[in-house]
């Protein structure tokens, strides 16, 4: 019954998939590319798009200001700044920085009705990627992924398969950095490689 | 399946989004006051019309927003949306708001009572 | 049979450099690539190959299309075999094994048929009325029934192919591939819009492929097919898809396709999909499905040999084959002509063209006479010879009304008959988007009328006759499309066509026969459900006179082709019987069947695409799922999740096990995965009002780092979930509900607070799974904790009952919940999910010397039920209050209000009678009551019996040393004491009523 493939790295801790991904490697030429980004902070920010001195205290915590567009992601160097409600946004960062940010964000939004939730074990991140990446998606996702409707920057909370998702695109290829609750992971892990199944898929770490 | 415009999200498939029944249901302010009828009347009467039906849906797989919609339920028409705490703004909303047997009952007198309305 | 002998020399677009072998009823016949089933069967003769539903009559293949409702065909063996396809729409390929259905030993011998002979005891309606009474015998009857009925056989076991689904969005969708749906994507894709072409056949060009006598811009029609595939198959963001069938037209434009990806292979690899359901979302949506042929209805008209007219030209002209050596044409309109025409060009011999209007004329007429074909006009076919293949027909003049026959009857030696009785649209796809239909004289049958949907007919299922206007319509309804999805695009200019001009039809719905209907022959409406005109009269005259009575009194419409080649025949003839000789009137007073999802039938593996085996369901698992597993443990599924039930050691069984678990949580320690709870931040300066309207006790005063157990009710006042609530500042709570629950808590206090309470100012995240929790509990808890959680003081003073901390367990930061579901002393350890497993395994080393035990949701439950506390879904069931559950302490009297507390003051919420919560105890104190069972007062003989309660849970009680169970009984509380009855299959237990709680009756054990 237990798969014993794939334990966790040594000097790592655990994700959701460790277990489940099995070996690292696949054909060059897979239309389909498939990793797990481990524990990348993620925070929930709160706060009301037209509080002046939330949306001043979150830009310089951030460096960018939280993106007021639907569907849209900022990102700054390697954080991504995702819309989630009109007074929700996802900030996704290095691993290992969410602390920080957390103070900073504290501080920087001290005196504004606000919230910060540490999420950052709360989903994990499947990264989709290659020339097959949009019609895989699109085999459970009923949003249009078409390149003129949906492109780089752009992100959506939506069902996947039978597991609720936040994506963004940021790559042409496309990529996808795809957010799913930690104990859907391996659901949505084993439906991605099935799906992959016909155009190749090649497994990262 | 129907397509919903969440006002946040854009068209997406009704699955994503929760439905909540009859809109502009107010909740009674001194519910004590009321009758048990009459509290019925607010807890679990509905409309129920066949044609256009002001109604209630969160976005609960997207964006969680709660908004106003009016949908024919006879052709599933949607024709208009709105935010929540506010009255439809097309003719058939208005229409099918002072239509609804609910304007009249004590309970949403009640719910209304010091709103000065 | 010797070979293809029925293949014309040239003509068609088959391969011919590419033979194929097949096999049908064990029979090895040879055909070519591009041919059908139905195409080759012909080529070699063949034309018997069913057996009728109900008469088990031999029929032969009847049209080239899907609305075939004769040829249906096995195909396949094992588990890949399929049902109930239509020969018409089988591509052959090499080694196909194909084999007909509803016959029994064989096809040219069929015992069935013993039912034509008995006929009249199996009229219409004869199944409702003969085996509705007496009630109680119907699985009798039934038995019987299906083994003489019956299509084709389902597969036993598992389908081993591989079924894919697909979303895809396009600004216009076109439905059907003939000349209107290539000219509207031609129209569309110019422009530059996404377009999506659909085509159930293989070959795009629709009629064109069978009616040579066309031309567009001066060339063979088929050139324009061509040349317009070639230029949308180089448009980027046009997509055609052939052997897919649009089967469902719902709401707001979203249709269904199935594609058919492998069939046509025989073997494919294993990554193909057999089949790929799309799941489209079209901006606009244009129906070009074109028109389906209509059979006459005249004495005798099922033989094998007996075909639609068109279905006839289309197997000369597309696969070179003739229907025929000597065939008679039957029509009441001039298509018909282009068919003998056709025939004749080819050298097969026309053995009459028997036409029921009485001076037909126009060029066709006029070129089948110059052709020297003996035309027949004003005659009607009354009867046809030949058991399993027609033979002769016998024709005879028609009076002028056309009610009746004169004269002497002719005999004509054929060994084919085409016939033709006028066009139907097809208006499925119209119809299931909602669009109401309209009778047309125009083409005698229904057309689109109003839309409902951004959708427009053309062609012929818009009742376009020429095709000519086909093309027009099209083109029209393209450009349209595509401005109205907002392209910008020139006008297509319509190609000069040049078609054989048409004039009018005759309808006579019922070719008279030489005898009153039903006393000479059978006039078949419904081919595959053998209903016959005379049943139609039958219906009318027994009052089934509305066509959905129709429907199900005769079967007419039922089946695999739901009724495409006999609905307009049988409503037509009921319009009739109704009365006036204007069939519109009559039509639109009988209405028209619901055209339902999918037009043809399709898979059911397509409609499961890949949700099945470990993608049916998600399984959730927690951190800690790898240590459960490695430790042996059994699982029980809660929702979606996966939790540790218990944790059998070698031998044991549940009740060893548990018995083990729970004697350890109670004498030393226990450590039990409870990171399925819901979990839920809430924030904000308002948090605590928020939360002191959602429970139904007082919240404001809780003291940072407290804790506090909360119940919701829904506004109707009955209890909808609880959990502990930790409030970790001034503005800060860490809310817990259950497991099955933590998804609809989430939306419920979003509901509120945006829907009710919009100027509270507190944000809610659920936070479920950022959290993995180890619950420890029993006397040595404590100590183990200590050992590995140095900077949080356990002291009973320093850390009470209900209260959090936050600090470090095993060197993870964590935040300390003491609270208890146990009834011990007890602590729940939150860390970040990560470091779960590294907790727990912490947990486990320093625990050995104190004997710790991973107890199981088994144990837990019987923990609980021993202190007597509730579970909401097992104690409750969406109709139980608070006082139901005797909670009433946890039921504010100060609060002005919360959510359900009008509702606790209702009538019927304060009754005297109402169930609530009991304890019992069996009188046999290893007797463990089943959950669910009822409760009685006093047991009958028999039932029904006054039922006052169910069991609710029911456990044996280790701590007790006896069982234990829970119950709802009407009074409650009143009957402690009284002994009362479960009557069981074959005993009944019976039971003393006693308070909800069995084991430290005075709580002081949590304190400890
Ligand atoms: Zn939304």
């Amino acid at each position: 019954m237990v798969e014993k493939v794939g334990p966790t790295p040594p000097g790592l801790d655990p994700t959701p998939l460790d277990r489940v991904i099995g070996p690292i490697g696949g054909p060059a030429e897979a239309g389909v590319v498939l990793s797990e980004r481990r524990h990348w902070g993620k925070l929930v920010l709160r706060g009301e798009p037209d509080d002046k001195k939330f949306i001043t205290g979150a830009t310089k915590a951030l460096g960018v200001a939280p993106p007021s567009k639907p569907n849209t992601a900022a990102t700054i160097q390697s954080t991504a700044i995702i819309w989630t409600a009109p007074n929700e946004w996802l900030v996704v960062s290095e691993p290992g920085t969410e602390a920080a940010l957390e103070s900073a964000l504290e501080s920087a939004l001290a005196g504004t009705h606000h919230a910060i939730t540490n999420v950052s074990d709360h989903s994990t991140i499947i990264r989709l990627s290659g020339t097959a990446a949009r019609a895989v998606l699109a085999k459970g996702c009923a949003i249009d992924l078409h390149p003129r409707v949906f492109g780089v920057g752009q992100s959506a909370q939506t069902n996947l398969a039978k597991a609720q998702v936040i994506f963004r695109q940021f790559d042409e290829m496309p990529s996808y950095d795809i957010l799913v609750r930690a104990s859907f992971a391996p659901y949505l892990w084993a439906w991605l490689t099935d799906a992959g199944l016909e155009f190749g898929v090649r497994v990262e770490g | 399946m129907l397509l919903i415009d969440c006002p946040w999200c854009g068209p997406r498939d009704d699955e994503e989004f929760h439905y909540g029944g009859e809109a502009h249901i107010l909740r009674p302010r001194d519910a004590a006051a009321l009758s048990d009828e009459a509290f019925a009347d607010y807890l679990f009467m509905q409309q129920n019309p066949k044609g256009p039906h002001l109604e209630r849906w969160s976005h609960n797989h997207g964006c969680r927003r709660w908004f106003n919609m009016l949908r024919n339920t006879a052709t599933n028409e949607i024709l208009e949306i709105y935010p929540m705490g506010e009255k439809p703004k097309t003719e058939a909303g208005q229409a099918a708001y002072a239509a609804n047997w609910r304007r009249e009952t004590a309970a949403e007198k009640n719910a209304l009572s010091g709103e000065g309305s | 049979m010797s070979g293809q002998n029925h293949r014309l020399a040239n003509s068609g677009s088959i391969d011919r450099s590419a033979p194929l072998k097949f096999q049908f009823d064990g029979q090895q016949y040879e055909g070519y690539k591009g041919d059908t089933l139905a195409s080759a069967l012909l080529a070699n003769g063949v034309h018997l190959v069913g057996r009728s539903f109900k008469y088990h009559r031999p029929r032969g293949i009847m049209s080239a299309g899907s609305e075939e409702p004769n040829a249906l065909i096995q195909l396949g063996d094992g588990n890949r075999t399929d049902p109930n396809l239509r020969a018409t729409r089988i591509e052959l390929r090499d080694g196909l094994v194909a084999a007909s259905q509803n016959r029994w030993p064989c096809l040219k011998f069929d015992v069935g048929s013993v039912n034509n002979l008995l006929h009249r005891f199996f009229p219409a309606g004869f199944y409702y009325k003969t085996f509705m009474w007496p009630a109680s015998w119907w699985l009798k009857y039934e038995h019987w029934i299906r083994r003489a009925a019956g299509l084709g056989k389902a597969p036993q076991g598992r389908d081993p192919d591989r079924y894919e689904k697909t979303h895809r969005h396009c600004d216009v969708l076109i439905v059907g591939g003939g000349p209107a749906g290539l000219a509207a994507a031609l129209a569309a894709g110019r422009t530059g819009a996404r377009v999506i072409l659909v085509d159930e056949g293989t070959l795009l060009g629709g009629s064109l492929w069978s009616d040579l006598d066309c031309t567009i811009d001066g060339a063979p029609g088929l050139d324009w097919v061509r040349a317009t595939v070639a230029e949308l198959q180089a448009m980027p963001e046009v997509t055609l898809l052939i052997r897919t069938t649009a089967t469902g037209y719902y709401d707001h434009n979203y249709l269904t396709l199935l594609e058919r990806i492998t069939d046509h292979l025989g073997t494919a690899p294993d990554h193909l999909p057999r089949q790929r359901l799309w799941k489209i979302r079209a901006k606009r949506v244009v129906l070009a499905a074109g028109a389906i042929e209509r059979p006459l209805v005249f004495a005798n008209n099922d033989r094998p040999g007996i075909m639609l007219a068109s279905a006839a030209r289309t197997y000369m002209n597309r696969f070179a084959v003739t229907p025929g050596r000597r065939v008679l044409v039957l029509t009441n309109n001039d298509d018909a002509y282009r068919t003998a025409l056709a025939m004749h060009a080819q050298g097969v011999r026309i053995a009459g063209l028997v036409d029921l209007r009485a001076q037909p004329k126009g060029p066709l007429v006029a070129a089948a006479a110059a052709a020297g074909i003996a035309v027949h006009p004003g005659q009607a076919v009354v009867a046809t010879r030949g058991a399993l293949r027609v033979s002769s027909v016998e024709i005879m003049k028609l009076t002028a009304d056309g009610a009746g026959v004169t004269g002497s009857a002719r005999k004509i030696e054929c060994d084919a008959v085409a016939m033709s009785g006028g066009w139907t649209p097809t208006v499925h796809m119209f119809s299931q988007s909602g669009g109401k239909l309209r009778w047309s004289e125009d083409v005698s049958a229904f057309v689109p009328d109003l839309s409902v949907q951004a959708e427009t007919s053309v062609g012929s299922c818009n009742g376009a006759v020429s095709l000519v206007k086909c093309l027009k319509q099209g083109l029209k309804a393209g450009i349209e499309a595509a401005r109205a999805t907002g392209y910008k695009g020139r006008v297509t200019a319509a190609p000069n066509v040049g078609e054989p001009p048409q004039s009018d039809r005759r309808d006579l719905w019922v070719v008279p026969g030489k005898k009153p209907l039903g006393h000479a022959g059978k006039h078949f409406v419904d081919f595959q459900n053998d209903v016959t005109a005379a049943d139609v009269h039958l219906a009318a005259r027994e009052g089934y006179q509305s066509i959905e009575h129709l429907k199900r009194y005769t079967t007419m419409g039922m089946g695999t082709d739901q009724g495409k080649t006999s609905n307009i025949n049988a409503l037509a003839i009921m319009g009739e019987v109704l009365g006036a000789n204007v069939p519109g009137a009559d039509v639109s007073r009988v209405g028209h069947t619901t055209f339902r999802p999918p037009y043809t039938p399709a898979t059911i593996g397509a409609y499961a695409g890949r949700n099945i085996g470990a993608f049916f369901d998600p399984v959730r698992t927690t951190a800690m799922d790898f240590w459960h597993r490695e430790a042996g443990a059994k699982f029980e599924h809660v929702g979606q999740w996966m939790r540790a039930w218990y944790y059998p050691k070698p031998g044991e069984s549940l009740r060893q096990a548990v018995d083990r678990e729970v004697k350890a949580a109670r004498d030393g320690v226990g450590i039990l995965d409870a990171t399925t709870l819901g979990k839920i931040d809430i924030q904000g300066p308002d948090a605590a009002e928020f939360l002191n309207r959602v429970y139904t006790n007082v919240w404001l005063k809780l003291a940072p780092g407290r804790a506090r157990y909360g119940l919701m009710l829904k506004e109707d006042g009955m209890v909808m979930d609880d959990g502990v609530t930790a409030r970790l500042s001034e503005n800060r709570f860490h809310m817990t509900t259950t497991t099955g629950g933590a998804a609809g808590v989430l939306d419920w206090l979003e509901e509120w607070r945006q829907t009710e309470w919009p100027d509270l100012k507190v944000y809610i995240t659920s936070v479920t799974e950022q959290w993995a929790v180890a619950s420890i509990c029993g006397p040595d808890c404590r100590t183990l904790l200590a050992e590995l959680c140095p900077d949080i003081d356990l002291a009973n003073d320093a850390f009470p009952f209900m209260s959090v901390r936050e600090g470090t367990v095993a060197g993870i930061a964590a935040r300390v919940f003491r609270i208890s579901f146990t009834g011990e002393l007890s602590f729940e350890i939150n860390v970040p999910r990560r470091h779960g497993l590294a907790l727990w395994q912490a947990m486990m080393e320093a625990g050995e010397k104190y004997d710790i035990c991973p107890y199981g949701t088994e144990a837990m439950h019987v923990l609980r039920a021993e202190k007597g506390f509730i579970i909401v879904g097992q104690e409750t069931d969406g109709t139980v209050t608070p006082s139901d559950l005797c909670m009433d302490w946890i039921v504010s009297k100060t609060k002005v209000d919360f959510v359900g507390k009008r509702a606790l003051a209702r009538r019927d919420i304060v009754s005297a009678d109402r169930k609530r919560l009991v304890g019992l105890l069996t009188e046999d104190p290893n007797e463990v009551l089943p959950e669910g069972a009822q409760i009685v007062e006093a047991v009958q003989p028999e039932p029904p019996m006054a039922m006052i309660g169910h069991v609710t849970s029911s456990y044996y009680s280790p701590s007790c040393g006896r069982s234990i169970a829970m119950a709802l009984v009407k009074g409650g509380p009143t009957r402690i004491g009284e002994t009362l009855s479960i009557p069981l299959a074959g005993k009944t237990i019976r039971a003393v009523v006693t308070e909800p709680r069995f084991f430290d009756l005075d709580g002081e054990r949590a304190n400890g």
